[in-house]
């Protein structure tokens, strides 16, 4: 304030302080490179930790890695099916435990670090797989080999064989392009030549594009392969820039100095206003209502929660069928969603879709209020009762926090008190879930895709689990028989089992798939993303436009 | 050169020149600030009276009502004069709670602040030597702290509330009150009023409740006026940044953040209580301002 009959000193001294702030930002901005004529501008909220390594790349990172590297295997973009990628063919044995890989014969490292062989897959897995690993995908992999690189036997050059401690149906898929937490292949001739600090700043790899440049937190620059063994990219240079804002982001599409980036959907109709095309990936996450504290035998069993009344099953069943009939599922989807999504008749890794798991029957339940209501009453709950609902926002999905408050609104329309308790998903709520202390608390949760049901719920929904949403013998036991089937058909069948279940009983509430969204500049042709894959990928398809 | 008597020590001042000229003129044409009078009383009635003046309540929605513009754009309607939000809440309604909960966390705060404020800044300014050197560097320590650093990191172990704020802006607020009233008590403090209370044996706490609070409350009643205006102004700075009022309650700051990224679809989102910020925050301060020029006997006779 200002001191009597004076300047307000310390006012000045704000103003200064506030005029400051921008200076560094545009002093780092003057820092960096201008734009590269022709060059794809593509923006990211984050690179993570710009650390090219795969024992250390547990989230963004990964997306440039997969633009200098190539996995072992690739998805087909539109039907998710499984394809070559580095390895041209593998084989299971008859009793599912031994996997036999063969790479194909014409793969280089860049800049001339040598043909790709069994030894650089070897290297590279043992290094996801080692102690000091912090990689997306280093469990899985640990769980392929019993954490023993003896169980990864090296055949030939071109050849590789891995023993499973039991049968891991998934193992193929988490090699694949198509999920997060695959790897790319490392040259361990490059690592032993320069040094793990210089392999891992300037990485070299076997993918479609060369990292030229990186100016750390604001861009990496890639240069396009020429002649790429799959696919030359359709831009010669693709400059990816981390802008943390979604406002900015828009703005820098609407002033073309970004070609490409992804935003949320809610802010859809924003960007059609201005003027910008939009590229959906559908089913990149699946939204549900959790009933916390559904746990027997744990000693967090919420047994006398309303959704449960372990004395009466009966009326938990129909508490839960109400909360369920007072979801606005179509509401959601066009409101908040904008149109990108579609209502879901099963929750948790059940995505609606063409996919094989999903059985017809599970129809969206319908918008009742009335019923949900008079539900509620034969639930023993007349008057509504109170529940807690922690709100937190999911990296990469705001829009969950957005509907968790609607249905928090729904709720409150049919009676229920609500006290919503706004917290971050890392570290408080997730130390929750990992102590299944879920008590009293009815929460919106949404998962990316999942091909392998069973791979859900031996993440969260097993008591051996880490997180678990529920605890459920039947559930368990389905899944069990699931992760030992090597049928494709019959895995597909007892997952829809799983699935009836899980519905029937209403163990959740489904509420709506969610679709990624990329927002497209005028330079921008076409662009084939995997379906169900939020992150950044296949980018050496995405073409000019003419 | 216009010489005046000086209220500490009976010393005669000079002007501080133009500025003051500048402000004596200013006061010529606006005796009173009728405007911000009335301002800061449409937004108490607001406040007090939001039950009744709203005509939803603010934190109900209905997806199907949602981002409808204000009424007189297209697909407006009277219904909700200001528009709604995602949710389909009503702005309007969320504007007049909005108004209760900054006034209600301003009355807190500035309560607070001069409750832990006054006393400190008093003893400090009378007793002085090294008790005053101790009291001004904790002043200074808490001066110094990171405030909004603290708030964000409340919000994130204990999830944002009601209390956060209070608790943070507090202690923004009451370090700068106790300077002040520090400051005032050093003027005080060898006047012969005050001597002579010391001479005939009164206690100290008698005198400081006595002669020099009633002199140092001038001051107090025009700092808590200017700062009410800045206690609304990080309180809605908090709550934009997710570390302040919770969702769903109508803060201001809150529904400011909400449609940040709704400049072209929702542009009523932030627009209508970005005004609401602006035109409290700034009927405070120019009220406070008045009040200044009011009280102070050295800019009074100008």
């Amino acid at each position: 304030m200002s001191r009597l009959g004076g300047p307000s000193w310390e006012g000045l001294l704000l103003a200064v302080a506030l005029l400051a702030v921008p200076f560094p930002r545009i002093s780092a901005l003057q820092g960096a490179p201008p734009p590269l004529q022709g060059a794809l501008m593509i923006g990211v909220r984050t690179l993570g930790t710009e650390v090219w390594d795969e024992a250390k790349a547990s989230g963004a990172e990964k997306e440039i890695l997969q633009m200098v590297g190539d996995t072992l295997l690739r998805m087909d973009p539109a039907t998710r099916e499984l394809r070559p990628g580095l390895v041209e063919s593998w084989q299971v044995s008859s009793d599912g435990r031994t996997w036999t890989f063969s790479l194909r014969a014409d793969i280089r490292f860049h800049d001339g670090w040598g043909p790709l062989t069994a030894e650089d897959v070897k290297f590279t897995w043992a290094r996801v797989i080692s102690k000091e690993s912090v990689a997306l995908g280093a469990g899985i992999l640990r769980e392929a080999v019993n954490g023993n690189m003896e169980n990864f036997e090296i055949v030939n050059a071109r050849q590789f064989r891995i023993r499973t401690p039991s049968i891991q149906i998934d193992l193929p898929l988490n090699l694949s392009n198509g999920v997060l937490q695959a790897f790319t292949i490392q040259s361990r001739r490059y690592f032993g030549a320069v040094g793990e600090e210089r392999a891992v700043t300037h990485p070299v790899g076997t993918g479609p594009f060369r990292l030229a440049s990186h100016v750390r937190g604001q861009q990496v620059t890639l240069e396009a392969v020429a002649s790429h063994w799959r696919q030359t990219p359709g831009f010669k240079t693709v400059v990816v820039r981390i802008i943390r804002e979604e406002a900015a982001m828009l703005a820098e599409l609407q002033s073309s100095t970004l070609d490409l980036a992804p935003l949320s959907v809610s802010l859809k109709r924003e960007a059609q206003r201005a003027g910008l095309h939009s590229s959906s990936v559908p089913s990149t996450a699946n939204a549900y209502v959790v009933f916390g504290g559904m746990y027997p035998g744990h000693q967090n069993y919420d047994r006398n929660a309303p959704w449960i009344q372990a004395e009466n099953p009966a009326k938990g069943r129909l508490v839960r069928e109400a909360l369920t009939l007072a979801i606005a599922r179509r509401a959601i989807v066009e409101r908040i969603l904008s149109g990108e999504g579609q209502p879901a008749g099963a929750p948790f890794s059940f995505i609606p879709g063409p996919f094989r798991f999903n059985d017809p029957n599970w129809k969206v339940p319908p918008y009742d209020p009335a019923r949900a209501k008079r539900l509620l009453a034969e639930g023993g709950y007349p008057s509504g009762f109170t529940m807690d609902m922690p709100i937190y926002p999911l990296a990469g999905r705001p829009e969950v926090e957005d509907i968790a408050h609607a249905v928090a609104d729904m709720y409150e329309m049919i009676g229920i008190r609500v006290n919503r308790i706004p917290m971050e998903y890392r570290p408080t709520f997730r130390a929750r879930l990992a102590a299944r202390a879920t008590k009293g608390m009815v929460f919106v949760n949404a998962n990316t895709f999942y091909d392998e049901p069973a791979a859900f719920f031996r993440v969260a929904g097993a008591p051996e689990a880490t997180l678990a949403f529920i605890h459920d013998a039947r559930v368990s036991a389905t899944v069990k028989s699931l992760s030992g089937e090597l049928d494709t058909e019959k895995r597909m069948a007892l997952a829809r089992e799983l699935g009836n279940y899980i519905v029937r009983e209403r163990l959740a509430a489904p509420i709506a798939s969610m679709s990624g969204m990329w927002i497209m500049g005028k330079k921008v042709g076409k662009v084939q993303f995997i379906t169900s894959m939020a992150t950044l990928n296949s980018v050496e398809y995405i073409t000019p436009a003419r | 050169m216009h010489l005046r008597p000086d209220a500490t020590n009976g010393q005669s001042t000079a002007d501080a020149g133009a500025g003051w000229r500048i402000q004596a003129r200013l006061r010529q044409f606006l005796p009173v600030p009728g405007l911000p009078i009335l301002v800061i009383s449409a937004v108490l009635l607001t406040a007090v009276g939001a039950p009744l003046l709203s005509p939803h309540v603010p934190t109900r929605g209905d997806l199907d009502r949602s981002l409808l513009p204000p009424f007189w754009a297209s697909g407006g309607s009277l219904d909700h004069p200001l528009g709604t939000d995602l949710y389909g809440r009503d702005q309007l309604s969320r504007i007049f709670y909005g108004a209760r909960i900054s006034l209600w966390v301003a009355a807190l705060v500035i309560s607070v602040s001069i409750v832990v404020g006054t006393p400190v800044g008093m003893i400090a300014g009378y007793v002085g030597g090294w008790f005053d050197a101790i009291l001004m560097r904790m002043v200074d320590l808490v001066l110094a702290f990171p405030l909004i650093l603290l708030a964000i990191m409340l919000a994130v172990v204990f999830g944002p509330s009601f209390a956060n704020v209070v608790v943070v802006v507090s202690l923004l607020i009451w370090p700068r009150l106790a300077r002040l009233i520090r400051a005032e008590t050093l003027s005080l403090r060898h006047n012969d009023f005050v001597v002579y209370a010391e001479v005939v044996g009164i206690p100290v706490w008698r005198i400081m409740i006595r002669h020099l609070f009633p002199n140092v409350l001038p001051t107090l009643i025009v700092m808590t006026t200017l700062e009410i205006g800045h206690v609304i102004l990080i309180e809605s700075s908090l709550s934009f940044l997710g570390a302040g009022i919770p969702p769903p309650y109508p803060s201001w700051g809150l529904m400011v953040a909400d449609g940040r990224g709704r400049i072209v679809t929702g542009w009523w989102l932030s627009l209508f209580p970005g005004l609401a910020i602006l035109v409290t925050v700034l009927a405070f301060t120019l009220f406070g301002d008045w009040l200044r020029e009011r009280l102070d006997p050295r800019l009074r006779d100008r």
